[in-house]
């Protein structure tokens, strides 16, 4: 079963008096443990899409599924747990909670909602995952003292701290250059591949979408292409909404 | 914890603006505090010396009507007085029965007005270790004519120690009658609001205002537990007026509570009594320590209303402030806001952080505000204001002010304080709370 449903979503943004058609009845699926980019120019709806599969915007039409839960009927309590307890957030600009350490930034998720772990469980927990994303030595730095690349390090460690089954990323590599925006794909796909997490990044960068074994492209809202690629690196369409054959020109 | 660990980074974070805020609640509770433990002093102070003045806490005088008709102030119903008195014998701690005069002290031609309290030397133990002697030795009372005055009226006389005076005085049948004193000590002036009070062996007093060595005029109770005064005084009220020996006081009559210098003197020496009114026998009457306290405490009262409405004005400025950077804060934090949300933390945990914060500037600004006027009270305390006006020494304890903690203040400073803080924090922090995660996270402040 797909981790991610989407179906016929559309998100109507009202803007002054005229509205903005962001995303225009996509439909596509996501399975357990992809590594998923979801590509397009900007203004194509990349944003607008993750939000709403990152529970933190809603759709103005169709319905997001979140393993197994359909969302469009939680109130705010419920879809808060939901992101709490599946998904893990990855931000363009960081977004590291500037008054908090390293360590403390990754342990902050784990300090909430109903069963907190206990401190020594979270302590092995943590030092784990900041090893995995090599900040050793930085535990005990504020995220003003790091690098850009190393503050998109300890995003990623504070996203999987939950032990989330999906990651979501919003333009990861946009902040960085791009020798330190491939090092955390990278980095990225070896969480995936060493934990089994779902990974969904949008990029309008296309050198990085070659990493990903799923690629969702979009133009104007629009679902244009929709391909998994095996293993083996042969490409394979899957039937999606309109647009599903049109190639990469848009971009 | 973490809550705690965040709002006291956050409060951090804009170091000025902390300062500014946290300063003015800090200082508004000192003012506060400070005032209020002032006037608890104050308070204290007054009621000891009021105790120590007028030797004790509830005080029984007596007075009856003489065969051609005075009133003379004397307590010759004994048995009355001890039978009312078994009705509170639990709480009296010490008992002194004395008498009382008025009149003048005479040195050559020169003359100078006050009090004399007939004293049974042997059993007041404890006015003789209180009488701070500036001059003398306590152990001279045992000479039946000593008389203990106060430094300023010895002054005003030219009279210097070990000297004769003489006191003219009325008797209880008010007869002028002369009294031969020899100065044996001397005390600062208690500031019995201007009037010298001078202290003398009863018996020697008895004899010279007509009246016999063993009779008083009345009985001075120290009481164990000071807080039960008012209670005390009624249970031995009724005890009186049960026993048919209680003269019923117009307060109307006489504006407001006696005054010191007139409880002292006792009531009636020596008028004419109307013929209708006379009565049988001993009649008491009973007053307080509360009595006299209640101008001290009228003034202490309005002091207090006045700090609390300082307080209340500056605490709304520093609120109105609160409220502001509260609104700056949001707008600071929006993507942080956006942030934790995304990550899982409830819309009502972003509220109580936003609070946590609030509240923990308000007890950190609080706490400041007490140490500063714990300082400046023990400052102010150790001001020395010596014998300047008669009046003030009696909210003196020595010649300083006190400052003691005063617990009922704080709690409802720190009440107020806490509330104001909820009320001018809790709108932008359910302003945060509500703040939809997406629109919070695409801001670029
Ligand atoms: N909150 C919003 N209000 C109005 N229009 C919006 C809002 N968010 C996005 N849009 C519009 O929706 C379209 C898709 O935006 P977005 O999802 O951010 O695209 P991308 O992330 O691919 O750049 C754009 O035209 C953008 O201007
Ligand atoms: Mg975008």
């Amino acid at each position: 079963m797909a981790i991610v449903t989407l179906s016929d979503v559309h998100k109507v943004y009202p803007l002054g008096k005229t509205e903005v058609h962001a995303v225009q009845g996509v439909s596509f699926d996501i399975e357990e443990g992809d590594f998923i980019s979801i590509a397009g120019p900007s203004g194509s709806g990349k944003s607008t899409i993750l939000n709403m599969i990152g529970c933190i915007d809603t759709p103005t039409e169709g319905s997001v599924t979140i393993d197994g839960t359909v969302t469009n009927d939680l109130n705010d309590n419920e879809i808060t747990t939901l992101r709490h307890k599946v998904l893990g957030f990855i931000f363009q600009s960081f977004n590291l909670v500037p008054v908090l350490n390293v360590y403390e930034n990754i342990e902050f998720p784990l300090l909430l909602g109903k069963s907190i772990p206990a401190k020594a469980e979270r302590k092995e927990w943590i030092e784990y995952i900041v090893g995995e994303v090599g900040l050793d030595r930085w535990m005990n730095h504020k995220p003003n003292e790091l690098s850009g690349g190393q503050r998109q390090r300890v995003a990623i460690a504070r996203a999987l701290a939950t032990k989330p089954r999906i990651v979501l990323a919003d333009e990861p590599t946009a902040n960085l250059d791009s020798k330190t925006g491939e090092q955390i794909i990278e980095l990225m796909k070896q969480v995936n591949t060493d934990l089994g997490t779902t990974f969904i990044f949008s990029t309008h960068d296309h050198t990085i979408v070659e990493i990903a074994d799923h690629v969702i492209r979009l133009q104007d809202g629009k679902v244009i292409k929709n391909e998994r690629r095996s293993s083996s690196d042969e490409s394979e369409a899957i039937g999606a909404g309109s647009g599903t054959t049109a190639d990469r020109a848009g971009e | 914890m973490t809550t705690l660990k965040m709002a006291i980074r956050n409060i951090l974070r804009q170091k000025k603006r902390t300062i500014l805020l946290g300063g003015a609640i800090a200082f508004g509770v000192m003012i506060i505090t400070l005032v209020g433990s002032l006037t608890s002093g104050l308070a204290v102070n007054a009621n000891r010396t009021f105790t120590n003045l007028l030797g004790g806490h509830i005080y029984v005088s007596g007075s009856e009507v003489t065969a051609s008709g005075r009133e003379v102030t004397v307590v010759r119903d004994v048995a009355s007085l001890e039978e009312a008195l078994l009705s509170i014998e639990n709480e009296i701690e010490e008992i002194h029965f004395r008498s009382q005069a008025g009149g003048e002290m005479i040195f050559g031609s020169a003359t100078e007005p006050i009090q004399l309290s007939g004293v049974d030397w042997d059993s007041e133990t404890t006015l003789r270790s209180n009488l701070d002697l500036t001059q003398g030795n306590i152990a001279d009372v045992q000479l039946e004519d000593t008389i203990i005055v106060p430094e300023p009226v010895l002054d005003a006389l030219g009279v210097v120690m070990g000297e004769s005076v003489l006191v003219r005085l009325t008797s209880i049948t008010g007869q002028q009658t002369v009294g031969d004193f020899v100065i044996r000590g001397t005390v600062a002036d208690a500031g019995n609001f201007g009037l010298a009070s001078g202290y003398v062996s009863r018996s020697y007093l008895n004899g010279i205002i007509g009246m016999t060595e063993d009779q008083f005029q009345r009985v001075n109770i120290g009481l164990v537990d000071t807080t039960l005064v008012d209670s005390v005084a009624q249970t031995l009220e009724s005890e009186l007026i049960l026993l048919g020996k209680l003269e019923i006081v117009e307060e109307e009559e006489t504006g407001g509570p006696p005054n010191p210098a007139m409880m002292m003197q006792g009531m009636g020496f020596g008028f004419q009594v109307d013929e209708e009114d006379r009565w049988e026998g001993t009649r008491f009457v009973v007053t307080t320590i509360n009595d006299t306290m209640e101008p001290v405490l009228t003034v202490v009262n309005l002091l207090d209303q006045v700090a609390l409405g300082l307080f209340v004005v500056l605490l709304t400025i520093t609120m109105v402030g609160l409220l502001n950077t509260f609104r700056m804060i949001l707008i600071e934090r929006t993507r942080e806001i956006g942030t934790i949300r995304a990550v899982g933390m409830q819309r009502k945990e972003v509220r109580n952080m936003f609070l946590f914060e609030a509240l923990t500037l308000a007890v950190v600004g609080a706490a400041v505000g007490m140490i500063l006027s714990i300082a400046l009270g023990a400052v102010f305390g150790a001001i020395p204001f010596g014998s300047g006006n008669p009046a003030f020494s009696v909210f003196l304890d020595g010649d300083t002010l006190a400052f003691p903690f005063n617990l009922g203040n704080v709690i409802v400073t720190l009440a107020i304080l806490t509330a104001g803080t909820l009320f001018s924090a809790y709108l932008p922090a359910r302003q945060a709370a509500r703040m939809r995660p997406a629109d919070a996270l695409r801001t670029s402040y």
